[in-house]
């Protein structure tokens, strides 16, 4: 019993990193109706930054958590202003295949910079210890994760129930046409909207430096899993892709107690399910 | 081999009326001309290629043995991409196949060449049914997203079921086993010209039987597919399976891509199904051109091409690709590609 | 003669509205009957219905003597019906020829024939010819579909319908969007391809020169039901349609020839100074290849309220979206205040001060009836530039205007009946501070009490010195408000004149309004 909770967290505190990247990805594609193939790249690229950033700023982990993800939104907003915007009006295989464009890009440009091999980090101190929990030691990091995780769940939504720039993106996301008649700036809320999906896929990477070696192949599995998280929970919904981030970081914690040669294709079977039974996903709105 | 710069994306309406004249009723002198400057085209490709061992050296036999797998690879995913307009991040699943299954027939199973490429292509056509099943029930960015998920699966198989595939360290030793022809006849295939009129002959099969089926009824009912879904489901077709047909074909290409390399390399490592192998045929299909035929196979000549003098110079390559993929993606965007890849404008 | 098509009681329901409520129907074999009705009479969905796009929530719809109700579109197609589409749906990059050759592969069996050469088939080829021929567009085979003219293009839209040898050919506004020449080639064309094919026509359409030049029998639908059908002639002079078309009497609404019967023409008008507020001047606009406005010009002055009148389909909402720059112009001008505005992007237009009302209303369903109202304040600056006459709106003057709202404040969008929604979408246009408002369709859909409460709406923004620009079909409606109004049909403008003028003229009313 102890060890199924146990494990529980374990799955819990990988959720959150799901959610970040999965959040980021459902927001642009519930607003701008596109779906970034580079996030995955920009959760990389956060990881990468806050790496560099750490280290130019002395060691400060914290810092550099600061700082890592705001430069992937200046990176982002790069991507929309000068790429993104120019392809909306076009069909979906166009847009899929710019942003892969990108995919290629930063992989190859983040090997050039800072070399193929594996980069790993200590823990930052102040969190580097182990907490025994359940008769177990847990690392208080993972810990810290699962709570922040909820934090900012907590903040996005009162961005968007509760001030006014959360309210137009809502507004927009439902009629962008509409919106425009009545005064919005679309063009720039898109661009704003993106540079903040991007800041969560990069606040995902940074955070998951002290857990796992930074490579570049880590925006790959990371793009495919977000997807997954974000169609069970409903593409568009972040309420969706915080209840499907839970189920797949458990599916996996518990997968790989009891079916560790499935355990990749068990989020995979679920995302099969939700697609043949529910599109739309949990959460999401059914839109011919 | 054609160097000629095929314009990306070209189905305007020159080259329409070119490659359909035939069909309609416009005929003339014109259209016959250019029928015979490319048949003579072709013989004097096919003449080069024949030659090319005797004249050329080893290296650039391999190259171009490269380039006639790329192009059955990249024109297996372009019959899904540019004729039927389904997008696959994946392909390198049934590439991969072909190369595994190939090696492990030959390693274990036969002694003979054909078998064991049969073979391979055969399994790859399988995973292709039953992975396409499940894909092409959805379109668009699902349709996409599904197949770079099966492409990681078949990966991440690749990697960790060591006891089949060999894990990290691959299908070594995998033989290059000599071609036998009912009737008692035996080549051997270890010599590089060998295999390369093997896999020259192979080549031009296929892509004559894909050529086939591309200028078919079957093909064109594809494009229209692609065109308008919904207008052909009212002309009476059921899509859906159609699809599906459409993603076995192009299954079956990428696997026997895959299964030709198995014996030329003896080896097979898991990188073969990467989703960067997947992204190959689609750099070389968008440098060759997605509406044209010929397109992916000119595609892939400059591909590989292209690629030996810059990994010469530098490893990234997929960067270079990338930006070429971006300058090409931007730079095409307005004019006969707006035209070509705007969303139609719905009246209320 | 067999019944070719029975309906019996087929009803559908998108939420609380009831597209089709409840419809029986029997067409024999052989001629044309034609489908019209106003905005929302439910055409489309029981053409969907009909076809296989949707399916009913009941009641039975029999093909040939067979039960199709729940058939998948190809199985209906195969056995003997066939559609065209009004946002034309043709095959953009492929020929003439193949797009007309899919369908009749598909009739032949022959589309998955993945070996012969298609240039090979002979009869094929000919089935193909033959139908290339009979819609006029032989010598066209060889061009990509995309490079046709838009009439040419809905010909190719009927030809792939036709290639399947259809018994039953349903034609969804076949005329939409074309110019008179193109219309007229289309109209000989289709009469002709009755003749040849013997095959039954079942055609919806908002041009009355269409309908009643090509039917022997018209169904005029009004909300969800059949209201009359009948022979043509039956059909012009039937009052019933003609309310339907022209509005009916509303309470409150004094009737014509009533001497205390006036319009605003009686009040103390705003005299309309010199310079207009709006000038449009020959615009005209493409949805894609539709020619929707062929040249609309048209001028509203300050103070004044101006309705756009013309059946649906004629362009009156797109002549509001193409002001406020949702689709914009190809050509021609559009000067607001002396600027030039056409081309600019919806949200400058609207901080220049003109505001709009869509016909659906379209307010955001996530927020709430406070929040809908407020954020346009987040957007635009409270103030107009100095020197505006923009009256101030808050939230308090639009709950004064239309109370419910208040009671509703705190409700999320989504919770509002389409009377409440509208009147939120009007205040929410209202607190942008506009000098002009473009009201589309206000009366439509509404019940007797909301309209009245509407009209005194709108008197009281006007008195408040907004101008108004209104588009609507109801005649009767449009009387009580406005001053001016221009007449819309294909594509151009018909008329332009008072509101007291127009309301004497029987027959331009007949023409251009009724039926």
């Amino acid at each position: 019993m102890k060890i199924l909770l146990f494990q529980g967290l374990v799955g819990l505190s990988e959720a959150m990193y799901l959610w970040l990247v999965a959040a980021g990805l459902s927001l642009i594609f519930g607003v701008l109706r596109v779906l970034n193939f580079a996030h995955g790249s920009l959760y990389m690229l956060g990881a990468y930054l806050t790496f560099y950033f750490f280290g130019l700023l002395g060691g400060n982990f914290w810092l550099g958590l600061v700082v890592g993800p705001i430069f992937v939104a200046g990176i982002g907003l790069l991507m929309e202003r000068f790429f993104l915007r120019l392809v909306y009006r076009l069909e979906v295989a166009y847009q899929l295949l710019l942003t892969f464009a990108f995919v290629l890009i930063f992989n190859d440009l983040v090997k050039l910079i800072w070399g193929p091999i594996y980069q790993a980090l200590p823990m930052p101190s102040g969190l580097n210890d182990s907490i025994v929990l359940l008769s177990r030691a847990y690392p208080a990091y993972n810990l810290f994760i699962i709570i922040l995780g909820p934090l900012i769940a907590l903040g996005l939504w009162l961005l968007l129930e509760k001030t006014r720039w959360g309210r137009l993106i809502v507004a927009s996301a439902s009629d962008k046409e509409m919106a425009s008649a009545l005064g919005v700036n679309v063009p720039r809320l898109y661009t704003r909207v993106f540079m903040l999906g991007a800041w969560l896929a990069a606040l995902g990477g940074a955070l998951s430096i002290p857990i796992r070696p930074v490579s570049p192949g880590m925006g790959e599995t990371i793009i495919i899993e977000a997807f997954i998280v974000a169609v069970i929970g409903g593409l568009g919904s972040l309420k969706g892709a915080f209840v499907g981030a839970i189920l797949i970081g458990l599916l996996h914690a518990y997968g790989v107690l009891f079916l560790p040669v499935f355990e990749m294709a068990l989020a995979f079977m679920l995302m099969a399910v939700v697609l043949i039974l529910r599109p739309w996903g949990l959460f999401g709105t059914r839109e011919t | 081999m054609r160097k000629r710069r095929t314009p990306v994306f070209n189905s305007g309406s020159r080259q329409a009326l070119h490659n359909r004249a035939h069909l309609g009723v416009v005929g003339g002198l014109n259209e016959n001309r250019l029928k015979v400057y490319k048949g003579f085209g072709l013989i004097f490709l096919i003449a080069v290629l024949m030659v090319l061992p005797q004249v050329a050296s080893r290296f650039y036999v391999y190259i171009t043995l490269q380039i006639l797998m790329l192009s059955l690879f990249a024109l297996g995913f372009n019959f899904l991409f540019g004729y039927v307009g389904l997008l696959s991040f994946g392909h390198a699943a049934f590439y991969a196949t072909g190369a595994y299954a190939t090696g492990l027939i030959l390693k274990n199973a036969s002694t003979s060449l054909i078998p064991g490429v049969l073979g391979g292509t055969l399994i790859a056509t399988l995973l292709a049914l039953i992975i396409g099943f499940f894909c092409v029930r959805h379109t668009d960015v699902y349709f996409s997203m599904l197949t770079l998920a099966f492409g990681m699966m078949i990966y991440s198989l690749a990697w960790k079921w060591r006891e089949v595939t060999g894990g990290d360290d691959g299908l070594i030793g995998i033989p290059r086993a000599p071609l036998e022809i009912p009737g008692g006849l035996r080549v051997s295939m270890r010599a590089m010209p060998n295999y390369y009129y093997f896999v020259l002959a192979i080549s031009v099969l296929a892509i004559f039987l894909l050529y086939t089926i591309v200028k078919s009824p079957f093909g064109l009912v594809l494009q229209g597919i692609r065109e308008n879904p919904g207008r052909v489901e009212f002309a009476g077709i059921p899509i859906k399976r159609y699809r599906l047909l459409a993603f076995v074909i192009s299954g079956f290409f990428a696997g026997l891509a895959g299964a030709l390399l198995a014996p030329l390399e003896n080896t097979v490592a898991p990188a073969v199904a990467d989703w960067t192998k997947s992204s190959e045929p689609i750099l070389a299909s968008l440098l060759g051109g997605v509406y044209t035929f010929a397109g992916p196979i000119v595609g892939s000549a400059l591909f590989i091409l292209l690629k030996e003098s810059i990994v010469r110079r530098t490893e990234y390559w997929l960067l270079v690709y990338g930006i070429i993929l971006l300058a090409i993606l931007i730079g095409l965007r307005g004019g006969i590609v707006g035209a070509v890849f705007q969303r139609k404008g719905k009246k209320k | 003669m067999t019944e070719l098509l029975k309906v019996e009681a087929l009803k559908k329901h998108f939420g609380e509205i009831y597209a089709v409520d409840g419809i029986d129907l029997t067409l024999q074999q052989g001629g044309f009957t034609s489908i019209i009705g106003p905005n929302g009479a439910g055409k489309t969905t029981f053409i969907n219905l009909l076809t296989g796009r949707l399916f009913p929530d009941s009641g039975k719809i029999f093909f040939k003597g067979e039960d199709i109700t729940r058939s998948p579109i190809h199985r209906r197609v195969k056995k003997g019906m066939g559609r065209s589409f009004q946002v034309t749906n043709i095959l953009p990059r492929l020929t003439v020829f193949e797009n007309i050759v899919i369908p009749v592969l598909s009739l032949r069996n022959k589309s998955l024939d993945p070996i012969s050469k298609l240039g090979r088939l002979q009869s094929v080829r000919q089935s193909a010819e033959d139908i290339l021929q009979a819609i006029g567009l032989l010598d066209k085979s060889a061009l990509p579909a995309a490079t046709l003219s838009h009439g040419d293009q809905r010909l190719l839209e009927i030809g792939i319908a036709m290639a399947t040898h259809p018994t039953l050919l349903i034609l969804d506004e076949p005329t939409a969007g074309m110019n008179p020449l193109e219309r007229v080639h289309i109209l000989k064309n289709i009469k002709r391809l009755a003749l040849e094919q013997r095959t039954t026509f079942l055609i919806v359409e908002h041009d009355m020169d269409v309908v009643f030049s090509l039917s022997d029998r018209i169904i005029v639908m009004h909300r969800g039901k059949v209201l009359v059908d009948g022979r043509p002639e039956e059909i012009k002079g039937d009052q019933k349609v003609r309310e339907v078309y022209l509005g009916e009497a509303l309470p409150g609404m004094r009737c014509h020839g009533d001497p205390e019967a006036q319009g605003p023409g009686s009040r103390s008008r705003v005299p309309a100074s010199s310079q207009p507020i709006l000038e449009v001047q020959s615009i005209q606009t493409f949805y894609g290849h539709s020619h929707i406005l062929q040249g609309i010009s048209l001028d509203v002055h300050r103070g004044e309220v101006v309705c756009l009148l013309g059946r649906n389909g004629v362009g009156k909402t797109t002549t509001l979206r193409s002001i406020m720059g949702l689709t914009p112009p190809r050509s021609g001008s559009i000067r607001f205040q002396g600027q030039e505005i056409a081309g600019r992007k919806p949200y400058e237009i609207a901080r220049l001060g003109i505001g709009y009302v869509p016909d659906d209303r379209r307010i955001f369903p996530e927020l709430t009836v406070r929040q809908n109202l407020e954020m346009v304040r987040w957007v635009l600056p409270s103030e107009g530039p100095a020197g505006s006459s923009r009256p101030y709106w808050t939230l308090s003057k639009v709950y004064a205007l239309f109370p419910k709202l208040k009671d509703l404040e705190n409700q999320k969008g989504r919770h509002l009946s389409g009377g409440e929604q509208k009147m939120l979408a009007i205040g929410r246009a209202l607190m942008a501070n506009p000098d002009l408002l473009l009201l589309d369709e206000p009366s439509e859909g509404l019940s007797p009490l909301i309209v009245q409460i509407l009209k005194e709406a709108i008197e009281n923004i006007r008195s408040e010195g907004i101008t108004l620009l209104l588009a609507d079909q109801n005649l009767k409606f449009a009387r009580t408000v406005a001053d001016r109004a221009f007449i819309l049909e294909k594509g151009r403008i018909q008329y332009g004149g008072s509101m007291e003028d127009l309301w004497k003229e029987e027959e331009i009313v007949k023409k251009y309004l009724a039926v």
